[in-house]
């Protein structure tokens, strides 16, 4: 049981969109909440992956270890969340990309990406060290907050929780290691396949597919993922030493994963009328997520859920 | 048009490209309760474009709208037309 939580806002702006809290104990774990700001559209803003970088800079220089109260504490797992009542994350900031390709400043299109890219690449090889990752998902992850989501060792996931690839809505596909993270868990083929069926696919659907590791109830996500770490933990040097060979022998390649992002920006360059006029139905739709969401539906706070266990 | 056009042309686009059963739905029924999930709205939308040749730029939709809804949205956007 934690001993001690200190939320930290990652960046110093009252908008900071993401807070850093770590539980200190026998076992530490960093948890990463993106953040429900009022009137702002839950996806990967340049802002969010700036914060969400920071922070996966900030571990890999400590070596694996988060500053708390003075010192440096080692962190044994991290796990990303959101705070948002009905999104993980809504993906790729679409309005950013329509700009860019209205603008023809592919440079700013391929930075986007690739930023994308070597944030989620920190993000999944933070593991290579000490450290194992896990996503818990308590509502839709879409695009880029599947792929976000799939890039951690475990995908917890509430059961009314939702996913879906609509890239190729669009005419484009997942430019932030979609293939390659879905790959790994179901094989290339079916990688393929959910990558560009449209479909939106559920909590349940995917753990029997294999793409999520563990379901709980609505409502009881940080719950699940403590169960999760403390059961976890007791045989953890073992479990330890089996996702460094699972990373060995199924390593993310960087370079596939950059060329995907070449390709996607080229993609990007030859879009048809068709194709934008749905891009620009897909922003209308993500503007209209800004719309304020009563705290009272928000997943419970990491000390609410304390509160609980210690009641249970 | 009137809304029970707009709704007339609606049902026809959800019974040709979403082979929609449109005999047991109304003005009242929610897209959610025809199997149509938020995000493939964007396929509808495209196809009420497409038929009525009317851009639809503002929604403005409740969560889970009903044809109604979305028949004054189409409505509203045809009207600043």
């Amino acid at each position: 049981m934690s001993e001690s939580a200190i939320t930290t806002p990652v960046s110093s702006s009252p908008q900071s969109r993401l807070s850093a809290e770590l539980d200190i104990g026998d076992i530490n774990t960093l948890w990463l909440t993106m953040r429900k700001c009022p009137g702002v559209v839950h996806n990967f803003s340049l802002q969010l992956l700036a914060e969400i970088h920071d922070v996966v800079q900030a571990v890999k220089e400590r070596d694996g270890c988060w500053d708390h109260m003075g010192h440096r504490a080692p962190v044994h797992y991290a796990v990303m969340r959101s705070e948002h009542p009905e999104y993980f994350n809504l993906g790729g900031d679409l309005k950013h990309f329509r700009a860019c390709i209205t603008e023809q400043d592919w440079q700013a299109l391929h930075g986007y990406s690739r930023h994308c890219l070597d944030i989620m690449y920190g993000w999944a090889t933070l593991s290579s060290r000490q450290i194992t990752t896990i996503a818990l998902v308590q509502g839709r992850a879409l695009g880029g907050g599947f792929e976000a989501a799939l890039s951690a060792d475990f995908l917890i996931a509430e059961e009314h929780s939702t996913f879906s690839f609509p890239e190729i809505m669009f005419g484009l596909f997942p430019s932030t290691g979609g293939m390659s993270l879905l790959s790994r868990r179901v094989g290339v083929h079916r990688a393929e396949r959910m990558t560009t069926d449209r479909r939106i696919y559920s909590a349940p659907e995917l753990l029997e597919m294999g793409v999520i590791d563990e379901l709980c109830k609505t409502g009881h996500g940080v719950q699940a993922v403590k169960r999760f770490i403390a059961a976890h933990a007791r045989r953890r040097a073992a479990r330890l030493a089996l996702q460094r060979s699972r990373h060995r022998i199924a390593p993310l390649d960087y370079q596939e994963l950059s060329t995907v992002v070449d390709e996607w920006v080229e993609a990007a360059r030859h879009l048809g009328a068709e194709e934008l006029r749905a891009m620009e139905l897909l922003i209308m739709m993500q503007e209209e997520t800004r719309h304020d969401v009563p705290d009272g539906q928000a997943p419970p706070p990491l000390h609410a859920t304390d509160a609980a266990d210690k009641e249970s | 048009m009137d809304i029970e056009q707009i709704l007339a042309k609606l049902k026809d686009v959800l019974h040709e490209h979403l082979d929609i059963d449109v005999n047991n739905i109304n003005g009242d029924t929610r897209v959610q309760d025809m199997g149509i999930d938020s995000l493939h709205l964007v396929d509808l939308i495209l196809e009420i474009e497409s038929e009525m040749g009317s851009r639809i730029d503002y929604l403005n939709l409740p969560k889970n709208p009903s044809l109604n809804d979305l028949c004054e949205a189409i409505g509203r956007n045809m009207k600043r037309d």
